[in-house]
């Protein structure tokens, strides 16, 4: 087994899909020459040229909605946005028109799109470029939302994104770029598919439910509260959040009995607010103590290191979330 | 007394009637029945809308007829097409089945969306026609992304994207002038200007007066014409189209036209007056297409047999739709995603 | 010659009437020697009936929900064209006897009532009265079930394998338009995997749709090939609350009813309506039967129950020594198997508690058939049930033969599949109310048996052992905490007395506290 960072798994399965069909093309600020702002498409343009790594201007209303009309022929083009925020730039092109044009035409029209781009804080960059926004495309019918912690994953999930037949936002969080993890030889081919989630940590008292950067930050404070709390976590990594592995949860539930959703988008109306929602309209009765969420609160993000940290529901926020979990009676 | 927004129809900077070689005649009597097939059926529609059988916001093209027909004559099949709301006639000139058409308006099952899409979503790939859009100037960037797939791909294909004046104040349409023209991409940008957005005189809202000198900023090709002259918005957009495939880049065509009915069903018109109406239906599209075939030889009653016939296909077409049954409470569900 | 068909003459030994559950024929069909035709009901069990000959049915004299004697006959089958000597023009099978079924309801309280929340099954596709109560005691919908008898109508079987599939927890449709509204989980699901909810449901009403019905709709379409998804975080559901009032009852008489003996034409009673605050809950028929028996017993026989308390070691030690070897022939050892084997040394020593009363005299039986008393879950309101399965010849049997008995009995009790032979000829009963932690109770008798064995919870009790005179102080007397349990013995004063009951009591004692490897 080699070990990657998780840009290079990235890099990995845009160069490979980019071989293997040459109906998928990349299109994005700063994609081409430079290689992207985070290097996450280096190198791409010398082996697939200009015409299929599409350096564009700053215009992500324009060639998001070529994208949309690209992916409407049969085309399969993946769209970067340097920096998951301005997904509201161009929002009426993915939400109302990508999201929406298989339902519109009764399915004669489909979009087979991506969406990628880095999301998150952690690194001070303030407000507009800081947000996680899973929670958001969760609200819109037809998009599906994939969210991979893994380098493993990471390139197993955006192989399928690329051939799935509809619109994909593919989420990288920033946080996430440098960090490695094993793989599969390079031409060893292998896929993750989406909607399927992953028990990283199994666990007896406890289930957390949460993906993308979370995910690492949850399984160190899980390794904590055993140490210090003998508390023993299980984690399960949901690595897409439409379609949701709603499942898996419940067979860790079964086990734990208690679930503490986490995730870095805001907690009011976010899709810890739909899991938790779901198991008490689908499995209440697998539950022996309330279902709770954790996400950000409702601010937006401070560009001062302290404050930042303070309000993103990293390992210190979770484990506080973990042991006032853990206080709450149960219900019997 | 509202102001008029309107100069005389002929009031065009590029190209006039007399520019242009003539059709043949039956090729002109074959464009006569498709326009007047495009008005049977809107003027239908409205009837179905003003009786309560169509919900929602119903936009008819009554007076637009032209840009279509010449449109579709002068493109190929498989030639992309996408349009406003306003897209009824463009889709029927393309071939669309009246029936289907009408049964989707009517959110019925038979309509070829199974009535999830409705009035400002015509759409059938089969005949290039990529979707009538319900976000002014949504359709523009979609155009142009297919005309890049097409330069990807090599396959000669062109796109053509038809929108109104009042879209012109949408920055998505700014940056796909640029991105066009900068690529060289195979499209032509249609500009219906009927001289309204929605219920507002152009003139009104906008600090250009002519509309196509916009686009010249960034370079494009960019000519004004009579779009209710439909020899001249086919050989206008013929010339284009062949520019394209050509790989000489897009064209803007501004066709001046002028809508007869209301921006909807149901619009009260406060913006117009009725002699501002009836002036222009001396320059509507059927009327001039009238004209030429009746000084080129072609009969009233030839005309009347036509109009006859259409009348009977439409009135069938009514009647199917009507017809038709809704879809099952199942389907609300499904089409969300594609399956693979 | 067209053949009667008489239930008594083809299902053997069993009740005095059925009901009749559901016809697997109309009148004009076709049937061959074997199969089977009918499904009826006796007190306590389902049974299908197959036609004793080959030919086509000509007449069908008691409609579905109808309470047929045993004895005369329910349908005639014979040659196409020939004459029913029983004579007029019979009315058409699915309208007359239905009509009749809904009389029969009223008038007997039998167990096919069908609550007005069950939903009306698919248009051709009836479900048999006994279909009908299997799906309301499991709580599945009729409607949803493809029904496999004749013109579609649903079985029991049918039902059954609902059951099955939908692990019992499959939801009850809700009421009229509601029943297409599918639920939340499920419409979320459809829509994220481009499911129409339609091709899920078939025939079912959307409502009824469970996650894991979409979940096997996707799998299997995905993969290509059938697949099962384990329902196993579906949410357990309340059976429906069964419906109070009956309706009025049908207008009664129709053509051929005259035909049949009165019996089956009972008057009806005015229907109990409950108050605020109350429900009614119609007899099943086996509560019916219970009522009937254990009154007419009590109220017949003078009731004695004598106590006797027997210590359990060596049943226990016996047991532990031989489980794995009995385990090994396919056979678990149960206690019970050897509390029968002790009724049967108790009945040899007195023979007289292995009988039957009349007023002419007593008569002894030489067989030992030991019915075990065994209960049937108890639903949501605390009813239960009891059924009487008997071991037959227990006497010419030894421990393993017994247990083997014991546990093929047990198993088909459980699966619902006893059948009226396993039920005949008791007699004597064991029961063994020590199994619901009681220790003491006071049995009532199966009549026309005389005698009735309970058997208390074991449990360790502290006992004086005593190293010398049973009554006298004794330097090495101590105590001990052993197994012990306590029978109960309900005789009927009229065949034994105290000292013969005693008799039988010591001798079951004796066999139990002495049994040895």
């Amino acid at each position: 087994m080699r070990k990657t960072t998780y840009i290079q798994a990235i890099n990995e399965a845009l160069r490979e899909e980019m071989r293997d069909d040459e109906s998928v093309f990349m299109i994005g600020e700063d994609i081409g020459h430079y290689g992207g702002l985070f290097r996450v498409t280096r190198k791409l343009m010398d082996e697939f040229g200009p015409n299929r790594v599409i350096d564009t201007p700053i215009s992500e209303q324009g060639f998001m909605g070529m994208a949309v009309g690209a992916a409407m022929t049969g085309m399969r083009p993946i769209v970067e946005l340097m920096y998951m925020d301005f997904f509201l730039v161009c929002a009426d092109q993915i939400f109302n028109q990508g999201a929406k044009m298989n339902y519109m035409t009764g399915g004669v029209v489909n979009v087979p799109m991506v969406i990628r781009g880095q999301h998150g804080g952690g690194k001070r960059y303030g407000s507009q470029h800081s947000q996680c926004v899973e929670s958001t495309f969760a609200q819109f019918p037809g998009i599906k939302v994939v969210v991979p912690a893994t380098p493993y994953d990471a390139k197993g999930l955006l192989i399928s994104a690329v051939r799935d037949p509809n619109p994909v936002l593919f989420l990288e969080h920033k946080m996430l770029y440098f960090t490695r993890g094993e793989m599969p030889d390079a031409d060893e081919p292998y896929t993750v598919p989406i909607g399927v989630a992953d028990v990283k940590r199994e666990g007896s008292d406890m289930t957390l439910a949460t993906f993308s950067y979370c995910l690492l930050q949850a399984l160190e404070a899980a390794e904590e509260l055993e140490a210090e709390h003998g508390i023993s976590v299980e984690v399960v990594d949901l690595r897409s959040i439409v379609p949701l592995d709603m499942e898996t949860i419940y067979a860790s539930v079964a086990k734990t009995g208690r679930l503490l959703a986490v995730h870095e988008s805001q907690s009011n109306c976010g899709i810890g607010a739909e899991i938790v929602a779901r198991i008490y309209e689908e499995a209440p009765h697998l539950l022996t103590a309330p279902a709770r969420r954790l996400g950000m609160a409702p601010a937006s993000i401070p560009v001062s290191g302290p404050l930042e940290e303070v309000l993103l529901p990293w390992k210190k926020n979770i484990k506080a979330a973990v042991l006032e979990t853990m206080r709450t009676p149960t219900f019997a | 007394m509202p102001e008029s927004a309107v100069k005389a129809s002929s009031a065009v900077a590029e190209i006039t009637v007399d520019s242009v070689p003539q059709l043949p005649v039956d090729q002109l009597q074959n464009m006569y029945r498709m326009m007047y097939r495009i008005r049977r059926v809107e003027e239908s529609l409205l009837e179905l809308a003003e009786s309560g059988k169509i919900g929602g916001a119903m936009h008819t093209a009554i007076g637009h007829e032209g840009s279509a027909v010449g449109m579709a004559d002068a493109l190929q099949r498989e030639d992309y097409l996408t349009c406003t709301y306003r897209g009824h006639h463009h889709s029927l000139a393309r071939g669309m089945d009246a029936k289907r058409a009408i049964a989707e308006v009517l959110g019925r099952a038979d309509g070829f969306a199974k009535g999830k899409g409705g009035s400002m979503h015509f759409i059938d790939p089969s005949l290039g026609l990529m979707g009538a859009n319900g976000i002014v100037g949504a359709q523009v960037p979609q155009a142009a992304g297919m005309a890049l797939a097409s330069k990807i791909r090599g396959d000669g294909r062109i796109a053509i994207t038809f929108f109104g004046d009042g879209a012109m104040y949408q920055g998505v349409m700014h940056e796909t002038f640029n991105m066009a023209q900068k690529w060289s991409l195979p499209i032509i940008f249609y500009c219906e200007n009927n001289r309204y957005s929605e219920m507002t005189p152009i003139t009104r809202t906008s600090s250009v007066e002519e509309m196509y000198t916009f686009v010249r900023a960034y370079g494009m090709r960019s000519v004004q014409i009579d779009g209710n002259d439909v020899e001249v918005v086919y050989h206008t957009v013929k010339e284009a189209a062949e520019r394209a495939r050509a790989g000489e880049g897009p064209t803007y065509i501004e066709g001046i036209t002028y809508r007869l009915a209301g921006h909807m069903a149901g619009d009260l018109e406060t913006y117009r007056s009725e002699e501002e109406i009836e002036e222009q239906r001396g320059y509507e599209p059927l009327v001039v297409l009238k004209n030429k075939l009746l000084d080129r030889g072609v009969s009233e009653e030839t005309l009347q047999v036509i109009r006859q016939e259409v009348d009977a296909e439409v009135e069938e077409a009514v009647e199917f739709a009507q017809n038709s049954p809704w879809p099952d409470d199942a389907e609300a569900y499904t089409d969300v995603y594609a399956l693979a | 010659m067209a053949t009667e068909l008489i239930i008594a003459e083809v299902a053997g030994e069993g009740a005095d009437d059925v009901t009749i559950s559901a016809w697997m024929v109309n009148e004009g069909d076709q049937v061959n020697e074997g199969d089977v035709i009918l499904e009826v009901a006796t007190d306590k069990v389902d049974q299908e009936i197959e036609s004793p000959v080959s030919g086509t049915v000509l007449k069908i004299l008691y409609g579905e929900g109808e309470i047929a004697p045993t004895t005369v006959a329910v349908a005639v089958i014979g040659e196409p064209g020939e004459q029913v000597e029983t004579g007029s023009a019979a009315a058409p099978q699915e309208s007359a006897p239905q009509e009749e079924s809904d009389d029969a309801e009223a008038d007997t309280g039998s167990l096919t009532a069908q609550s007005p929340t069950t939903p009306t099954p698919a248009e051709g596709g009836k479900a048999t009265p006994v279909a009908q109560r299997v799906a309301a005691d499991k709580g599945v919908s009729l409607a949803g079930i493809t029904g496999t008898g004749p013109g579609g109508q649903i079985t029991k079987n049918d039902v059954l394998s609902a059951a099955k599939a939908d692990d019992g927890s499959a939801p009850e449709a809700l009421p009229g338009r509601l029943a297409q509204v599918p639920a939340l989980a499920v419409q979320r699901l459809a829509a994220d995997h481009n499911v129409n909810l339609e091709d899920v449901a078939g025939d079912r009403p959307m409502s009824t749709l469970t996650r894991y019905d979409v979940l096997n709709f996707i799998e299997s379409r995905d993969t290509g090939t059938e697949v099962t998804v384990e329902p196993r975080f579906l949410l357990p559901r309340e059976a429906p609350r069964k419906a109070a009032a009956t309706s009025a009852p049908a207008a009664a008489g129709t053509a051929g009813k005259t035909e049949r003996p009165a019996k089956a034409a009972e008057k009806s009673k005015a229907p109990v309506q409950p108050g605020a605050g109350e429900e009614f809950i119609k007899h099943t028929r086996m509560r019916a039967a219970i009522a009937k028996n254990t009154s007419s017993s009590l109220f017949s026989a003078p009731h004695v129950t004598t106590m006797w308390d027997v210590a359990m070691a060596n049943v226990i030690a016996h047991r532990k020594a031989n489980k794995r070897e009995f385990a090994k022939q396919g056979v678990n050892l149960t206690i019970t198997a050897y509390f029968i084997a002790a009724i049967v040394d108790g009945l040899r020593a007195v023979p007289a508690a292995n009988a039957s009363w009349s007023d002419e005299g007593v008569t002894i039986k030489r067989t030992y058939n030991i019915g075990m008393a065994t209960a049937l879950p108890m639903d949501e309101y605390g009813m239960g049930g009891l059924i009487v399965p008997v071991i037959k010849n227990a006497g010419e049997m030894n421990l393993l033969g017994i247990a083997r008995q014991v546990n093929e009995l047990a198993e088909r009790a459980r699966a619902g599949k006893l059948t009226a032979d396993d039920l005949a000829g008791g007699t004597f009963t064991l029961s063994n109310y020590g199994t619901s932690g009681s220790r003491f109770q006071t049995p009532v008798i199966v009549q026309p048996q005389v005698g009735i064995l309970g058997v208390g919870a074991i449990e360790k009790r502290p006992v004086v052992v005593s190293q010398g005179h049973p009554l006298e102080a004794n330097t090495g007397d101590y105590m001990a905490f052993l197994p012990m349990t306590t029978l109960g013995f309900s005789y009927d004063h009229r065949v034994l007395d105290g000292a013969t009951a005693d008799a039988f009591c010591a001798a079951v004692k004796q066999a139990l506290e002495s049994w040895s490897a």
